[in-house]
């Protein structure tokens, strides 16, 4: 066959669809910005709903990556021109790559929460991000606040740059109500003497297993879920946290001191997303994640002939759902290298 | 005395607008609260009147405002109204002087010529016929011009024009007819008996014969009488209302009359004052970047005006008085806004007031107030009690635990009743801790502060007090090399006229870079709390485009002074943005 695909991103999504695409006998080129294969699966530490370690899957990744693969590390597109169905792209390191099709995979970045001013992050040391308590967690050091004490009370805050008109982010981001839930069940593993407060609009447990998590996080760990949304945090003497939240359930305003706050941070296209968009000239939607054309039948293909879309640079999604995009846009490539007559199916 | 059957439509219209207008001051001087109308009395007994009349003059006739604005249009408004009125002035000097009489018919100016063939044969009348002449050929010279501001409003300073109502046009085609016709009238019996002077003159020296004249005389007296009729019976129906609504509104301000808080006889004078000119229409972000007619004053107005129910005009709009600021006759659109939110309010049922359990605390000279915007904007406070610390001031946190709303935002949605409840209950709260000054971050509270309540100490503005500290040596900024720009929030500059503490701060602090619109004329942020309904994406329209000017500055930080519109502003910008307190508490030394 001989045909190039060029794979941008070199994330879960990439991976796998790279693996996919060389397995069937294309030519593939995996171009990634860092110096290291794996996105942020390099940060979580453990994967709901079944705490497995994120390294396990990716290893398993990384044995889709043989050695017809070529990764190019530590470079980005610059510059993209397409002639005749060949995209021609250039690389930061100078080098030009031309192929027949392009597979975007730049994923999604957290949503920044110092943005939230009211939260306080970047403002109170003892207000952090789940990205940031994920770190905490894999470093393996013993939890403490930054007053160095044992945290007694923490509040997971759902919905942090989600569900949010005022920052412009009007999507559920989806894997964070469940990530609180797998937090809070690692938090009290690791203290059981602290109590741990979600508190969140609405809870979607909608994978198969989330509402187990939650249930036991209730039933066994004493979580407590409460219905409502962070007004404003402020700092005590002691670095503790006065928090207001109105509670939506019995409608009255509620202050509640916490030792350490976790902010549930949202998705939000990655800057690479968003350079992509520019460079391939891909049309986004209100959202600003990349437009598919087709949400029901296209999902993996952008606005651009021959560029195709797969991952969190669509829209927010699981690990387990990056994985299945990422092959179902490697078989999409298949069919539109090949022209399978499926393709005619929508003229 | 001098009698033709074509003086009945003057004369009948004349009287009928006459009697309407007095009808008019009458229920509006009987529906004032009694202390206005004391206020009104004294003010027109006194020799304060005078300087009303100079107002009058130079704003209703030569439109010194207008000037400023655009000197076209301002030569446009002048000319004719100032002409027109000299030719009232000068007309019946000249009737009276020909006929030497101190009492004659009231029209016998309007029709002078008509009634009187002799040519000038005094010093005086000479002098007189060639004033005349030249006043009407300025107010034509108005009409041409008027004429010309339909086909190239840029011209006049104008993107956008009002679109006029119906009955607008009739009443401005029956008063664009007004001067043409007397001219010629006034050039056919010029022509006829050679008594033209050296404008009303010109057709009948242009030609041989009078035959053609002698056939449009007439006529033409006939249809200038009915178009000064036709003027008058449509003047009070129409915007041209505002000619003595206006005088009518000097007066009134001037006498120290003002808005309440339900719509009121001042309101109304106000309402019936807009005289359409549609200055008001480009200064407003909501025409320009979401293409929201209905706030614009020249239409809330008129909407009020003739009882048409616009509740999108009385709620959509941010409350940010650009328009205000820029209307020649200074209608206190803000006020006319909120009070006609009341109506819409009153048949709304509003839930009664959850008072927080508020608690303030007192024990230093200085009471530093953060304000509920404040306290989701938490930088902002930090910033200022490490400032009063450096300071070494006397200071406590009035509300550190949480405040009570200051009312404001009540106020602004025209719910009266509630804010003054917790206006009530907060100023008691702040009174209680015995403070000796009261310094706030938010001009939103300082607004309401130092408008609706009777705190009896000094009251002011963060950004008021570290010019203050600067200048008296109690802290010293390093210099350094950032460059700011500074986006004037609009409580604090339109609606308290702040503007320079702000700047005098920021140029010992960096480098300021001006953006193009500055001070009065500042954009809005997009996010004002003086918007009732108005949706998140055209509230971001606003605030992109209004950012945009500062990113084009290419200062390193976009400086504010107000909490609300840092909110709106940080967000995925190009520019960094941050408060003024923010900027001296990272510099500051002692
Ligand atoms: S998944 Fe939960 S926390 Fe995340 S945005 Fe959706 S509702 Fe909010
Ligand atoms: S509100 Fe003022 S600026 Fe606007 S049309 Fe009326 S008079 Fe002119
Ligand atoms: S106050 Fe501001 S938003 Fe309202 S009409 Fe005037 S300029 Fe427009």
């Amino acid at each position: 066959m001989g045909k190039d695909v060029l794979i941008i991103g070199g994330g879960i999504a990439g991976m796998e669809a790279s693996a996919y695409l060389s397995a069937m006998g294309y030519q593939v080129t995996l171009v990634e910005k860092a110096n290291e294969l794996g996105g942020h699966l390099l940060r979580w530490e453990r994967l709901f709903p079944t705490q497995r370690h994120g390294k396990e899957v990716l290893s398993f990744l990384h044995c889709g990556i043989d050695g017809k693969i070529r990764v190019i590390k530590n470079a980005e597109p610059v510059a993209a021109v397409t002639r005749d169905d060949l995209h021609i792209v250039t690389l930061s390191t100078g080098e030009v790559i031309t192929a027949n099709a392009v597979l975007i995979t730049t994923g999604y970045k957290t949503f920044d929460a110092s943005r939230k001013e009211e939260y306080g992050y970047g403002i109170y040391n003892n207000v952090v991000t789940s990205a940031d308590l994920e770190e905490m967690f894999s470093s393996g050091k013993e939890m403490l606040t930054s007053s160095g004490i044992v945290p007694r009370r923490v509040g997971f805050i759902h919905c942090v740059g989600s569900r949010d008109e005022k920052v412009g982010n009007i999507y559920c981001s989806k894997v964070c109500c469940v990530t609180a839930v797998k937090q809070a069940i690692e938090l009290k593993e690791r203290l059981p003497y602290a109590e741990a407060f979600c508190f969140y609009m609405d809870l979607r447990m909608y994978g198969m297993h989330f509402e187990e998590l939650y249930k036991e996080a209730q039933e066994k760990h004493g979580v407590q879920f409460i219905r409502g949304r962070l007004s404003e945090a402020a700092e005590n003497q002691d670095h503790s946290l006065l928090i207001k939240v109105e509670d939506t359930l019995t409608g009255r305003p509620l202050k509640m001191k916490m030792d350490l706050l976790v902010l549930m941070v949202g998705f939000e296209p990655s800057d690479g997303t968003q350079k992509m968009a520019e460079l391939f000239h891909l049309e986004t939607g209100s959202t600003r994640f990349l437009k598919m054309a087709d949400e029901h039948t296209s999902t993996n293909v952008s606005s651009v002939q021959g560029v195709f879309l797969a991952g969190t640079c669509s829209a927010p999604r699981t690990i387990t759902s990056t994985i299945t995009d990422a092959r179902a846009a490697a078989a999409k490539i298949t069919s539109y290298l090949s022209q399978y007559s499926i393709e005619q199916r929508e003229n | 005395m001098n009698f033709d059957p074509f003086i009945i439509p003057f004369s009948v219209g004349a009287t009928f607008l006459f009697v309407w207008l007095f009808g008019k001051l009458f229920g509006w001087i009987y529906t004032l609260p009694k202390r206005d109308q004391k206020k009104l009395q004294r003010h027109v007994f006194s020799f304060r009147i005078l300087r009303t009349f100079g107002e009058i003059v130079r704003e209703c006739l030569l439109h010194f405002r207008l000037f400023r604005i655009n000197a076209l249009l301002g030569y446009m408004h002048a000319s004719l109204a100032a002409g027109w009125f000299l030719l009232i002035i000068f007309g019946t000097v000249e009737s009276k002087v020909q006929s030497g009489k101190a009492f004659n018919m009231p029209y016998d100016p309007i029709f002078y010529r008509f009634f009187n063939h002799a040519p000038a044969h005094t010093i005086q009348l000479q002098t007189l016929s060639f004033l005349m002449d030249t006043f009407l050929l300025l107010v034509l010279s108005a009409v041409v011009f008027a004429w010309f501001k339909r086909l190239r409003s840029k011209w006049f300073g104008m993107r956008r024009t009002t679109r006029q109502s119906r009955v607008d046009r009739v009443a401005l085609t029956a008063l664009w007819l007004v001067f043409p016709l007397r001219f010629l009238a006034e050039s056919a019996t010029g022509a006829i008996y050679g008594n033209g002077d050296f404008f009303t003159g010109i057709l009948g020296r242009a030609s041989e014969s009078d035959a053609v004249f002698r056939m449009i005389e007439y006529p033409a007296w006939w249809a200038y009488s009915i178009s000064l009729c036709g003027f008058f019976v449509l003047l009070p129906f129409s915007r041209y209302m505002h000619i003595p609504a206006e005088i009518i509104l000097v007066t009134f301000r001037r006498a120290g009359i003002g808005h309440l808080r339900r719509f009121s006889a001042f309101a109304d004078i106000e309402v019936e004052s807009c005289s359409r000119c549609g200055v008001c229409i480009d200064t407003c972000q909501l025409q320009k970047d979401v293409d929201i007619r209905e706030v614009l004053p020249v239409y809330f107005l008129r909407s009020i005006r003739e009882r048409d129910t616009n509740e999108k005009g009385a709620s959509k709009c941010l409350v940010c008085g650009k328009c205000a600021q820029a209307c020649p006759v200074r209608i206190d659109v803000n006020n006319q806004r909120i009070v006609q939110r009341e109506e819409f309010n009153s048949n709304k049922n509003f839930q009664p007031l959850h008072f927080e359990k508020a608690q303030y605390s007192g024990g230093g000279k200085i009471g530093y107030y953060a304000g509920c915007m404040t306290h989701l904007t938490p930088s902002i406070k930090l910033a200022m009690v490490k400032i009063l610390l450096a300071a070494e001031a006397d200071f406590v946190f009035l509300d550190q635990e949480g405040s009570l709303c200051c009312g404001r935002p009540m106020l602004l949605a025209g719910e009266f009743n509630g804010a003054a409840a917790i206006a009530m209950r907060n100023e008691k709260l702040i009174k209680d801790c015995g403070i000796e000054t009261l310094i706030t971050s938010c001009p939103i509270c300082l607004k309401m502060f130092s408008e609706e309540y009777q705190l009896n100490i000094p009251v002011l503005h963060h950004s008021q007090y570290i010019e203050q500290i600067l200048e008296e040596n109690k802290i010293t900024l390093n210099l350094n090399r950032s460059s700011y720009t500074y986006h004037d929030p609009c409580e604090l500059g339109r609606g308290l006229g702040i503007y320079d503490a702000p700047r005098s701060i920021l140029t010992k602090a960096g480098k300021l870079i001006e953006p193009d619109l500055v001070r009065k004329h500042a954009p809005c942020c997009g996010g004002s709390i003086g918007s009732v309904n108005l949706t998140h994406a055209e509230k971001k329209a606003v605030t992109t485009i209004a950012i945009g000017k500062y990113v084009e500055t290419h200062a390193d930080i976009l400086v504010v002074s107000c909490p609300l519109c840092k909110k709106t502003f940080v967000g995925p910008n190009k520019i960094k943005v941050m408060d003024i307190a923010e900027i001296v508490a990272d510099r500051c030394e002692k």
